[in-house]
Parts: structure tokens; C-alpha cells; sequence
């Protein structure tokens, strides 16, 4: 039988990649092009909340919010800056695939040289970090803080996304302004406007899903490269349009993936947890081969 | 100080191998409007035959028996082979030429499975896929000892061990810039051929150009096929030139800085190619000479990394044509009414 | 003072020039239809009247005022309404939801009441107004985009072929309510048609377009009965 550490372990990481998945289909719906630096939102906002953390001594857990601003604003700065700027002036889906990818590079090259200067001023050994838990006690049972909020922030934040879209005015706008942006537009509603904002919220799902990193493995700039497969895999096994589909995904290729690294690395398989990447991209494969428009073709009607 | 000779041969040689990569990028990207982020992998490809097999293979022909594990003994075994080679030339070319065509095979295999993907999938779930594949390919290469030495790396034998000091980096250098030069022409040739006119026809519009009866399908596989062998043939003269493959060296910053080649120096140019290119290597090797002189509270490769990426942004946004732009598509009236002074004016140049 | 006043407008897209100077008026409480074969630029014309196509010469005086530049959804803002012949609803969001966002600028006191008015002139929509609109059939969704039209309580309404694809009773019952529209609420309608022969019977007052030229001007009962013009250009006969 599996541990119950794996378990919660897979639990912890699937939690992180459903709020990044989430995110990046909420990205792509409004660019309709994969963002490739998605990742390092997550990283952006982490180090954000660990800056704080060691420069002003804050405690861990109350630089949350933090992160979720950082990974926010920078989000917000690349739509505003550089995405909706070449949109209009007509760049074509590569040019804008292209751009991503160099954002990406020119962002984990920012991270690596801030994690530089912070090493060499914070006088520590290593460049990764690492964020130390509490633990709690939940019904007389030792249990890892991280499991408990990491798990409390997706609830928290799928409901307030979930109201945003379903209840409130804005967002029954954003929704129209992502399905049908002319339309939107001769209604009156400000169409640049929504996208930047559910850009922002999409950094932020995203910065505090990175916030959860330090929990788990030390954490290095590349990490936000990393982690990208998963994501698109997620998204991809979702359905590139739907954000419940996102959510699925998020928690099927996280437990498969810790679940799978972990059952294959026993005997007598023996795999080296260094293939890990491989569930991902198997399920990734597997998807675009046997269900390509995701799990959410299967209970909509396609279109 | 700065060895000047060195410098220049490594520029030289580093010159030719991106070039080659470049041109693959060019081909597929440029002409057919793939972009082929996976272009590390097929890059590996050719190091990694050249890697797993050129110190094996040189052992067997000098007699040598191995003894201990590949991982820990293959610097020490193709530092004898090299030995070996300077006093058997033929058998050293007969060893690159073997990895070279094994690696070229190999490398336009893979083009062709991945070929499949490429036509089905739009670019982003391509380029997803690719990449994931090719880091797959890296993460293999580090973990399996037996194939290239997992996180040692792995020692590749001198081939051209039998030219005098000297003349040997020139060797380099000419090896190099000679493949360059070929894969450019074939580029170039390509590229100014109906072949090329079809591929630009199936990058731009792809549906009127299947009307025409083009099988797509076809030009994209060969496309594929032979941008892959290329790319391939880079990385074989790449792991002889370095004397060794490491399975890190080959990450996704690769694939990237070829984009920024081609990207920068103008997509669907091969002109531009060139160019894109040598102002890589310029502001590469620059970088890398400031690193004696400045000091810096961080690492600088992360400084030209940043400077790279940028200068990407900067040009997709403000100039997205590149340096040298693609040429505009010479109709038919143009070239019909060219002229050649002998016949009669024709009715339609008017 | 009419409602529209038309002088040598051009119209197109990019640099192709598709409507070539057309003058006409549009007379307050009126129906006015515009008709012609495929290609005449009908949907065109009524594009530049709302702003979204470039208009390449010519004014338009709407009640009075030039609008001749303003952009599409200042337009609106003056009582003109505009129901494109594609692409109308949000086919992922609710009946109530497209409604609510044609209201989006009205508060929720009068969103209440000028709801209650539409769903007296489209009582239909009662029955799906929680339905996600691209479950609905072509008539309902045309409905839905009335309503949303409604909602913003305009003083005129450009159609753009409403009833194409629909089934000869939904066709039908738009017409209807275009004609309660002029009759019952004094609105003024522009009507594009496909369907010449209902339209011109309806209409008061009626324009032929071909190829982006006007060819008759007056009154929609002598535009049906034009033997050369009718049978020519509209495939009817006499």
C-alpha cells in the first residue's frame, strides 16, 4: 500500500497545478496562444513572498498575499506591455508564441540574477530556498500546514472565481468579452480592459500557486521552466477552453505523476525518479492523440 | 590574456555549427513556417551518436580493451584513441564520416516522426510537445551511464588528431565552415527553387495551396526530415570540435538562441541568415571577453541571457521582419516581361 | 427633419470601395427597406451607418446630427440600433445573461422595468430565458438578439436580414414584430431583405441597391409592381 505521505505529498502538488493550469487556460482563452512563461509566474510571485519573508522578517503564511500580487502585477505588466501591443498591430499566432518564449528567457534570466544578488547579500550557501511548515493538529491528527492551505487556498479561490464569473455583472462581461470580443465591444463594454484584468487574477492563481513550492522541494529560478509540462498537460487534458476541465486535469496528471514517479521507482520497476516528466508528456501524448479537444469535450457539445 | 588565434577559431567553428542550425531553423520556420522548438533534440541527436559510438568504435580500432565502467573510463579511453588517430588518419576520417552518416540518418528519422505531430497539432501544442520530448531525450541521455556517460559526459576522440598543432584548429574551423557553407547553399538553392516558392505558398496559405494539388503532407516530411539531419550534422561536428557531449549542454536555451538567429536576422531571407548568425556569435563572444574585465555581484551569462531575450521582444515588436526581410515574391508579369530585347513587346507588359 | 439623411456616402473595407455614393432619407416612423441581389452591398451600407466599416466619402446626418465620424458605440448611445445578420448573441451565456449585458450600462431598478417591456413584445422568450443560447433554434436566437436591440430602448432599428435560414412561420412572426415596431412602439426600422417580396409589402418606402448603386428610390409598392426592376434584379415576376 502507498503511504499516506505520498498521498498528501500528491494532494499538495496536484493543488499547485490545478490553480497553474487554471490559470494558464484563462491566459489562453483571452491571447488564444500558449503562454511558455506561465511558469515563471509562479516564480515570480514565490520570491516576491521569500523576499519579504527575509527582508522584513514576515511569517511565512502572511506573505500569501504576496505572492499573489507579484505573480499578479507581472502578469498584468506582459499582457499590457508587450502581448496586447503586438496583437493589435496584427502579430500572427507564432510571432506571439515566439514573444512568449523570450519572455520566458528574459524572465528566469531576471530571476536567476535577483537570486544571485540576494545570495550574495543574505550571505547563504545555496541559491534555492526552502520554506519551513508548520504543523497542525486537525482532529487530533499531526498534519502538514501546507496540506491544510494549500488545499484551503484552491477552495477559497475557485469560489471566488467561481462567483466572479457566474454572479457579478464584470464577470458575466468578462466571459462575454473572451467569447465574442466585437460583440463585447459594440455593447460598450471595454474589452482591453477585461483581458488585463483577468490577466492579473491569472498571475496571481499563479504566484500563489508558487507560493506552495518552497513547501516541497527546494526552489531555483528554473523551476517555473520546469514545471511547464505539467501544466500543459493539465490544460491540454482539460480542454484548452474550459476552467473546470483545467481543474481535472490539474489533479488527474498531479496524482498520476507523484503517484506514478513513486509506484515506478519501487521494484520491479526501479525507474529513476529522474524520468518523472515522462508521465506528464505520456499523458500529454496520449491526450492529442485519443481526446483532443480534452476532457470537457466529452460533457459539452462540440462546437 | 586573450589567445587571439583561439578566439578566432572558436568563433570560425562556432559560426559554421550555428549556422548549419540556423539554416535547419530557417527551412522549417522561414520557408514552411514551422517552428521547430524541439530543435535541441535533433541537435543532441547527432552529439549523442557521435558521443555513444566515436570512442567505442576508435577502441576496437586501436586494439584497445576496456576495462571499468564507459562513464568513468571514456575521457581516460578516447584520450588514447586520439593518440591512436594521429598516426592513422584514414581510420580517423573513417570514423567521422561513419558517425557522420549514422547521425544524419538517425537525426532524418526523428524529423519524420516528428513530422507526424507537426501536422496535426497547431504550433503551441506542438512546440509543447517537442520541447517535452527533446528534454526527455536530455534527462535519457543524463541518467542511462551506458549511452553517453549520464552526468559526466563523455570523452570524444580527435579526428583530425593527425594535423599538427596549428593546422589542426584550422582543421576545425574548416571542417566546420565548409558544412556551413554546403548546408547554406542547400538552403539557399531551396529556398530560390519552386521547392521554396511551394513551401512559402503552404506557409502563408495553406488551404489555396492544397487546392493546387500540393501534397502537404509530403513537403512537410521532407522538410522535417532534412531540417532534422542537418541539425544533426551540427551536433556531430559540434561534440568532435568540443572533445566531449554533456546531455545538459542540450537544453531548450539552445532552441531559443537559434530562434533569435533566425528571427533577428530575418525570417524566409537566407541572406538573413547569415547575418542573424554572426551577430549571435558578436555579441556572444563579446560577452564573453567582458566577463575577464567586469566583476559583477551575479553570474553574467544570465545578464546575456536577459539581453538576448530581449532583443528578441524588441524585435518581434518593432521590427518583426528582421534585419533582412524576406523579398517580396516576384509574379509572374515580372518575370514574364523581364525582357530580352529580341522578341517583340508583349501584349500583356503594357 | 428626417431621421437619416444620406449624402454621397462610399463605403468599404481596406482599400475596396463597395457602396459608390448613395443619397437618400430616411423619414421618422417609417419602414424602409433596402433591397437587391447577392453582392449589392446591402450589409455593407448598413455597416457604414453604424460604424463598422470605413466610410471613404459622404455624410450621414442622423436627427439631424453629423455622425459621419463617430465611432461605433457612440452611435448606439443615440438611439441606433443595429442587428447584424451573423454573430448577434454570446452563444455560450444565457438568455438572461445576453440580455443583462445589452443592459450593461442601465441600472438594476431600470433594467427591471425596460425587461418587463421587452418580454411583453417577445413573450416567446419567457420560455428560454435561462437556456444557454446556442441550445436555442435560428428563430429564437434572432429573438434573443431583438430583445437585446430592446433593452437599449432605441429610437431607430437597422435589420440586417433577420429572417434568413428561418423557417417560413418564424419568418413570419419577426416580420410581425418589425411592423408592431413601426406600428405600435413609432420606432423607425430600416429593413435589409433578401426576401423581397414580404418586405416590399410591408414597407413603406424602398431602396434597390446593385452593385453598390442605387437604382430605385420611392415608395415599396412601386418597386414590387416595376416589371423591368422587379423581375430583374429581385426574381420576381411582375
Amino acid at each position: 500500500m502507498v503511504d499516506v505521505n505520498i498521498l498528501l505529498d500528491a494532494l499538495v502538488y496536484s493543488n499547485m497545478l490545478a490553480l497553474l493550469s487554471l490559470s494558464l487556460t484563462l491566459t489562453i482563452m483571452t491571447l488564444k496562444v500558449a503562454n511558455f512563461a506561465h511558469g515563471d509566474l509562479a516564480i515570480v510571485g514565490v520570491y516576491g513572498a521569500y523576499t519579504l519573508m527575509v527582508v522584513m522578517g514576515v511569517a511565512t503564511y502572511l506573505t500569501l498575499p504576496v505572492a499573489f500580487l507579484f505573480g499578479g502585477v507581472y502578469a498584468l505588466l506582459c499582457y499590457v506591455l508587450i502581448y496586447s501591443p503586438m496583437r493589435r498591430r496584427g502579430a500572427s499566432f507564432v510571432m506571439l508564441m515566439i514573444a512568449s518564449m523570450a519572455i520566458d528567457i528574459a524572465t528566469r534570466s531576471l530571476i536567476q540574477i535577483y537570486a544571485d544578488l540576494m545570495k550574495f547579500h543574505l550571505k547563504v550557501y545555496s541559491r534555492a530556498f526552502i520554506f519551513n511548515d508548520v504543523m497542525l493538529n486537525i482532529l487530533g491528527v499531526e498534519v502538514r500546514g501546507i496540506v491544510v492551505f494549500s488545499t484551503l487556498s484552491v477552495a477559497v479561490l475557485l469560489s471566488l472565481l467561481y462567483i466572479l464569473l457566474m454572479k457579478t455583472k464584470f464577470g458575466i462581461a468578462m466571459r462575454a468579452a473572451i467569447e465574442n470580443p466585437p460583440l463585447a465591444e459594440v455593447l460598450g463594454i471595454n474589452v482591453e480592459r477585461v483581458y488585463a484584468i483577468s490577466w492579473f487574477l491569472a498571475g496571481g492563481f499563479a504566484g500563489v500557486a508558487g507560493f506552495f513550492l518552497p513547501f516541497r522541494i527546494p526552489t531555483s529560478p528554473d523551476l517555473g521552466f520546469i514545471i511547464l509540462l505539467p501544466i500543459f498537460a493539465a490544460s491540454i487534458l482539460g480542454g484548452i477552453n474550459s476552467l473546470p476541465g483545467a481543474v481535472i486535469g490539474g489533479y488527474v496528471v498531479g496524482i498520476s505523476e507523484i503517484l506514478g514517479t513513486y509506484l515506478l521507482s519501487q521494484p520491479p520497476i526501479n525507474m529513476s525518479t529522474a524520468y518523472r516528466p515522462a508521465i506528464p508528456f505520456a499523458i500529454l501524448i496520449l491526450t492529442l492523440l485519443l481526446l483532443p479537444r480534452g476532457i470537457a469535450s466529452i460533457w459539452s457539445r462540440g462546437d | 590574456m586573450i589567445n587571439i588565434f583561439l578566439l578566432l577559431v572558436d568563433i570560425g567553428t562556432m559560426y559554421g555549427i550555428f549556422l548549419i542550425l540556423a539554416s535547419s531553423m530557417e527551412l522549417e520556420y522561414g520557408e514552411l513556417g514551422i517552428p521547430n522548438f524541439g530543435k535541441v533534440m535533433f541537435f543532441a541527436a547527432g552529439a549523442f551518436t557521435v558521443g555513444a559510438i566515436a570512442v567505442r568504435i576508435g577502441t576496437w580500432l586501436a586494439g584497445i580493451t576496456w576495462e571499468g565502467e564507459f562513464k568513468t573510463k571514456s575521457i581516460l579511453y578516447s584520450t588514447m584513441v586520439s593518440r591512436y588517430f594521429a598516426s592513422h588518419p584514414l581510420q580517423a576520417i573513417a570514423v567521422f564520416l561513419l558517425t557522420l552518416a549514422i547521425a544524419a540518418v538517425f537525426g532524418a528519422i526523428l524529423g519524420i516522426v516528428a513530422s507526424y505531430p507537426a501536422i496535426r497539432l497547431r504550433e503551441d501544442y506542438l512546440a509543447i510537445t517537442l520541447i517535452a520530448a527533446g528534454e526527455l531525450f536530455r534527462i535519457f541521455g543524463r541518467n542511462y551511464d551506458p549511452l553517453i556517460g549520464g552526468t559526466m559526459g563523455v570523452g570524444v576522440p580527435d579526428v583530425l588528431a593527425w594535423l599538427p598543432p596549428g593546422t589542426k584548429e584550422a582543421g576545425y574551423i574548416l571542417l566546420s565552415l565548409s558544412f556551413a557553407a554546403a548546408t547554406w547553399l542547400m538552403l539557399y538553392r531551396l529556398s530560390t527553387s519552386p521547392f521554396g516558392r511551394t513551401l512559402r505558398a503552404i506557409r502563408d496559405e495553406e488551404l489555396a495551396a492544397s487546392t493546387l494539388g500540393k501534397d502537404i503532407v509530403k513537403y512537410r516530411m521532407k522538410v522535417l526530415a532534412l531540417g532534422s539531419a542537418m541539425a544533426a550534422v551540427a551536433g556531430v561536428i559540434y561534440a568532435y570540435y568540443m572533445g566531449s557531449v554533456l546531455a545538459d549542454d542540450f537544453n531548450p536555451l539552445k532552441t531559443f538562441l537559434v530562434v533569435l538567429m533566425v528571427v533577428l536576422g530575418g525570417s524566409g531571407n537566407p541572406f538573413g541568415t547569415l547575418v542573424g548568425v554572426a551577430v549571435y556569435i558578436f555579441l556572444d563572444r563579446t560577452l564573453a571577453i567582458l566577463k575577464h574585465y567586469i566583476v559583477l555581484p551575479f553570474d553574467i551569462n544570465y545578464a546575456a541571457m536577459l539581453l538576448f531575450g530581449i532583443i528578441l521582444l524588441l524585435v518581434l515588436m518593432y521590427r518583426p521582419e528582421g534585419i533582412v526581410p524576406e523579398r517580396p515574391l516576384l509574379t509572374v508579369k515580372a518575370k514574364f516581361c523581364k525582357g530580352d530585347g529580341e522578341k517583340p513587346e508583349r501584349r500583356l507588359c503594357k | 427633419m428626417s431621421v437619416f439623411e444620406v449624402e454621397g456616402l462610399r463605403v468599404g473595407y481596406g482599400k475596396l470601395e463597395i457602396i459608390h455614393g448613395v443619397s437618400f432619407k430616411v423619414e421618422k416612423n417609417e419602414l424602409f427597406v433596402i433591397v437587391g441581389p447577392n453582392g449589392s452591398g446591402k450589409s455593407t451600407l448598413l455597416k457604414g451607418l453604424f460604424g463598422l466599416a470605413s466610410i471613404k466619402g459622404g455624410k450621414i446626418l442622423f436627427n439631424g446630427e453629423d455622425i459621419t465620424k463617430l465611432p461605433a458605440h457612440e452611435r448606439s448611445k443615440k438611439g441606433l440600433a443595429y442587428h447584424p445578420q451573423l454573430n448577434n448573441t454570446f452563444e455560450n451565456l444565457t438568455v438572461r445573461e445576453n440580455i443583462l449585458l445589452a443592459g450593461y450600462f442601465l441600472d438594476r431598478d431600470e433594467l427591471e422595468r425596460r425587461l418587463e417591456n421587452v418580454l411583453e413584445f417577445l413573450p416567446e422568450i419567457r420560455g428560454f430565458m435561462d437556456r444557454k443560447v446556442r441550445t436555442l433554434s435560428g428563430g429564437e436566437r434572432q429573438m434573443v438578439a431583438f430583445a437585446m436591440n430592446m433593452i437599449k430602448e432605441p429610437n431607430t432599428i437597422m435589420f440586417d436580414e433577420p429572417t434568413a435560414a428561418l423557417s417560413p412561420k418564424m419568418a413570419d412572426l419577426i416580420f410581425d414584430r418589425i411592423l408592431k415596431l413601426k406600428t405600435e412602439y413609432g420606432l423607425t426600422v430600416v429593413l435589409v431583405e433578401q426576401n423581397a417580396k414580404k418586405a416590399l409589402e410591408l414597407g413603406d418606402r424602398a431602396m434597390l441597391l446593385v452593385t453598390g448603386t442605387i437604382k430605385f428610390l420611392g415608395p415599396a409598392e412601386e418597386l414590387l409592381k416595376h416589371e423591368d426592376l422587379a423581375s430583374m434584379y429581385l426574381g420576381l415576376r411582375g
